[in-house]
């Protein structure tokens, strides 16, 4: 047994937080958050750059192909700095996605664009009034005119669908019953975006009405079941969240020895301690099932289920989490000025980003064949 | 024992009576959902123009003593007020008058006669608005440690200082606060409580956008709070109320009434709209009532708001029957705060991300859901966050081998329910 980190993936962590630490401040952050911006170009560039839109894509098509533990690492860190980006949803969701597919030349080339930057593909999954089932049961119907498709329907809670060059859309084909998913670039006419107020965090409605789908930009199911396929997507999104719990632990803790109140720093009082530490196992449990989940995905061993572990108790704690720090700074805590709450709203935006705790539990338990 | 309301042939004809009043009183669209800072303050115009109707009857402040303005009432027509203008999405005062519920209460208490004749009939009669000032920078749970001070100079206290997360939007007249009166004394024995003009010279307001209110274009009354700057502000001698230096227990009146001491009777307007929310609407094409998740999960919500409702109805009962309290108020303000931060996740369970956006179209039970998700959050801490509860509690069971610590005056125990005769 070592659980420690490879010195390529101790590299890889650090480089992803000196990044955050230089270029992303939180009073930026904040001020983003106040004038609605959902995500900055500019550090998507820096993304770019560094091969991080490529880090799950096979290196034969420009990726880095990193193992799932290094990608969860750079997630982490961008999680910490509660960075706003369409990388999570492009880069690992859209990609595991893709590659569950038959290959095909439009499949590679999107892995290929995705990995340069040149392409933003942000998966449009989920029905109106369907719950959360993976991408397989959520379609959107798509009606074949000769040699051309045509999509109609619309997708809700969309994550940074303004980020978006294209958008995988999951839709049911009249000629089979198997899942696919439409290539579709977002400039095309008849697509809508609009963007969900509220506590949401970068969550669209996408609307399309009678949209030309080229029939190559159809990539069909493969042996493997979508579901299966997010397992790498599930850990790195729970590793984004694990990030965000460490930086309220920071903050939290920091917090504690510098608020005074009845002449003494508040972290003395066992109350503000029971906070912090159940702010500390909450991570805990989540940062090492999301690094369980990572190395069995990566030794070939029961990852799915793993994955299912990992995303589950992560979407869980990150709520726990916030609690908890939001009981340690009480009135301060609640101001957005102040910035825990970038971290509040992202733990309950991504609450079910893969599906809600209760169903990955179920789906965990059946991929142990209880 | 006896749980269920029963009415009078007395009570049921004062219902026909309010009832019928706030039918002709109550204008449309005075409960709308404000969609803009200029909506939400014609709303609010529109309910203080309700508060003065209100309060010229006596039902603005219904347990208030009529020689005062209030209305005097007994708890068979209160319960009934409350009744009905609950089922009207309303509250008694129908705006956030946090100075005027908690500074009449320790007025009618503390205050001399001569206070309650000039402080008690405006706030009764709905003709000024008054916020509670408590917390600074410096001092939160820490109440004793404020810093803002009131030095006496001839006729008047000059007050300097800061108070942060105050009031709501639109504005207040009266400001109700506590400030240091001894700046050399002992802690507990140097402050002093203050009725204050807000439109004295030397008053300035900042806003402050809380998590429930995030922008001045978001109008959720309970996010937009303020931070309230005294530049020597030369606040007229008899503005004090209780006493110099003794405002450390006028505070137990003040704080048993913030503490939830009082109770309530109505019911959670989250949990009645959650249920009409999965009996109208379908997921997965069938309608929300009939997934057994669905079901488990409401009836797990049911039962921890049913906790809490039984709790506030305890409450309510003791203070009008004169019952002894103790713990009971810090008990239900813990439980209710505890328990719509659990809601929060509740809710989102229940329905998901629909519970995150006040989206039109998209948004649950018309944005109510999203506005608990973060209200759920933020009222954790105002009036004692839940660490100061469970002080509190432990300090009034005696726990540490202590003397049981007493709960503050309310000002309204004995009002007893009247036989059906004498209402």
């Amino acid at each position: 047994m070592d659980l420690s980190l490879t010195s390529s993936q101790i590299l890889i962590r650090d480089s992803t937080r000196s990044f955050v630490r230089r270029h992303v401040p939180r009073a930026e952050l904040v001020r983003q958050a106040k004038k609605g911006q959902t995500w900055d170009p500019g550090w998507f560039a820096h993304f770019c750059a560094a091969g991080w839109t490529g880090a799950l894509v096979p290196t034969a098509l420009g990726g880095l192909d990193l193992d799932p533990l290094s990608a969860a690492l750079i997630f982490e860190e961008l999680g910490r700095g509660a960075v706003p980006s369409p990388l999570l949803a492009s880069s690992a969701i859209s990609v595991c996605l893709l590659q569950a597919c038959q290959p095909s030349e439009r499949r590679d080339a999107a892995l290929t664009a995705i990995a340069e930057g040149s392409m933003i593909l942000i998966p449009a999954l989920r029905k109106p009034e369907t719950s959360w089932n993976g991408a397989a049961a959520t379609c959107t119907t798509l009606t074949q005119n000769e040699r051309i498709w045509i999509l109609t329907g619309s997708k809700v809670f969309v994550p940074f669908a303004d980020a978006a060059t294209h958008f995988l859309v999951s839709v049911t084909t009249p000629d089979d019953a198997a899942s696919a998913l439409a290539i579709v670039p977002a400039n095309m006419a008849g697509i809508a975006t609009r963007l969900l107020p509220g506590f949401l965090h970068a969550n669209h409605e996408v609307s399309f009405d009678n949209v030309v789908v080229a029939a190559t930009d159809v990539v069909r199911a493969g042996d493997r079941p979508f579901d299966g396929a997010l397992a790498v997507a599930r850990v790195v999104t729970a590793a984004y969240q694990v990030g965000g719990m460490l930086e309220m632990l920071d903050m939290s803790v920091a917090h504690s020895n510098t608020r005074v109140q009845f002449g003494t720093p508040i972290g003395r009082f066992q109350r503000v301690q029971d906070h912090i530490i159940r702010l500390l196992n909450a991570m805990d449990a989540a940062r090492w099932a999301t690094y369980e989940a990572a190395w069995a995905i990566d030794s070939g061993r029961d990852g799915i289920a793993r994955s299912y572990l990992a995303g589950s108790t992560a979407s869980d704690s990150y709520i726990e989490a916030a609690n908890a720090a939001h009981e340690v700074h009480a009135g301060i805590g609640s101001d957005p000025q102040y910035g825990l709450t970038l971290y509040t709203r992202i733990s309950r935006t991504m609450y079910e980003l893969l599906g809600p705790p209760g169903w990955q539990r179920r789906r965990m338990a059946d991929a142990l064949n209880w | 024992m006896e749980f269920e309301l029963s009415y009078t042939a007395v009570q049921e004809e004062f219902r026909s009576h309010v009832r019928s009043w706030l039918v002709e009183n109550v204008p449309d669209g005075i409960t709308v959902r404000p969609q803009s800072f200029e909506e939400s303050g014609a709303i609010y115009l529109l309910r203080r123009e309700l508060g003065r109707k209100l309060g010229a009857k006596g039902w603005l402040y219904p347990s208030g003593e009529k020689k005062y303005g209030g209305g005097g009432l007994d708890l068979d027509q209160i319960i009934v007020l409350e009744e009905e203008t609950a089922r009207l999405g309303l509250g008694l005062p129908p705006y956030y008058d946090s100075g005027g519920k908690m500074g009449s209460a320790s007025i009618r208490v503390w205050g001399t006669e001569e206070q309650k004749q000039r402080f008690l009939p405006p706030i009764y009669r709905g003709a000024v608005r008054s916020w509670q000032l408590l917390t600074e920078p410096s001092a939160g749970s820490d109440l004793a440690g404020v810093r803002t001070t009131a030095v006496r100079d001839g006729d008047v206290y000059v007050v300097n200082g800061q108070k942060i997360y105050i009031g709501s939007h639109h504005g207040a007249d009266r400001y109700w606060t506590i400030a240091v009166t001894d700046p050399k004394g002992k802690r507990h024995h140097n402050v002093s409580w203050f009725m204050i003009d807000a439109s004295l010279p030397g008053i300035t307001t900042q806003p402050l956008y809380m998590l429930s209110a995030q922008s001045e274009g978001e109008t959720d009354e309970f996010g937009h709070k303020n931070i309230i700057f005294f530049d020597n502000v030369r606040v007229p001698a008899d503005c004090l109320v209780g006493g110099e230096n003794n405002g450390w227990k006028v505070a137990s009146t003040h704080l048993e009434v913030e503490h939830s001491g009082q109770g309530n009777i109505r019911t959670n307007p989250v949990w009645v709209a959650l249920l009409a929310h999965c009996r109208r609407h379908d997921r997965d094409g069938r309608p929300l009532i009939e997934d057994p998740d669905v079901r488990a999960k409401l009836a797990e919500i049911f039962s921890r708001l049913e906790a809490v409702r039984l709790l506030s109805t305890r409450n309510f009962w003791m203070v009008y029957a004169g019952e002894k309290r103790s713990y009971e108020g810090s008990q239900v303000s813990y439980l209710r705060k505890t328990t719509n931060l659990w809601l929060t996740k509740a809710i989102l369970d229940l329905l998901g991300p629909e519970a995150l956006t006040n989206d039109p179209v998209l948004g649950a039970i018309d944005g109510l859901a999203e506005a608990q998700q973060r209200r759920g959050i933020v009222e954790q801490h105002p009036g004692g966050t839940t660490d100061i509860q469970r002080v509190v509690i432990a300090r009034r069971l005696g726990v540490g081998n202590r003397e049981p610590q007493q709960a503050g005056r309310l000002g309204e125990e004995g009002l007893a329910r009247k036989s059906p005769v004498e209402a």
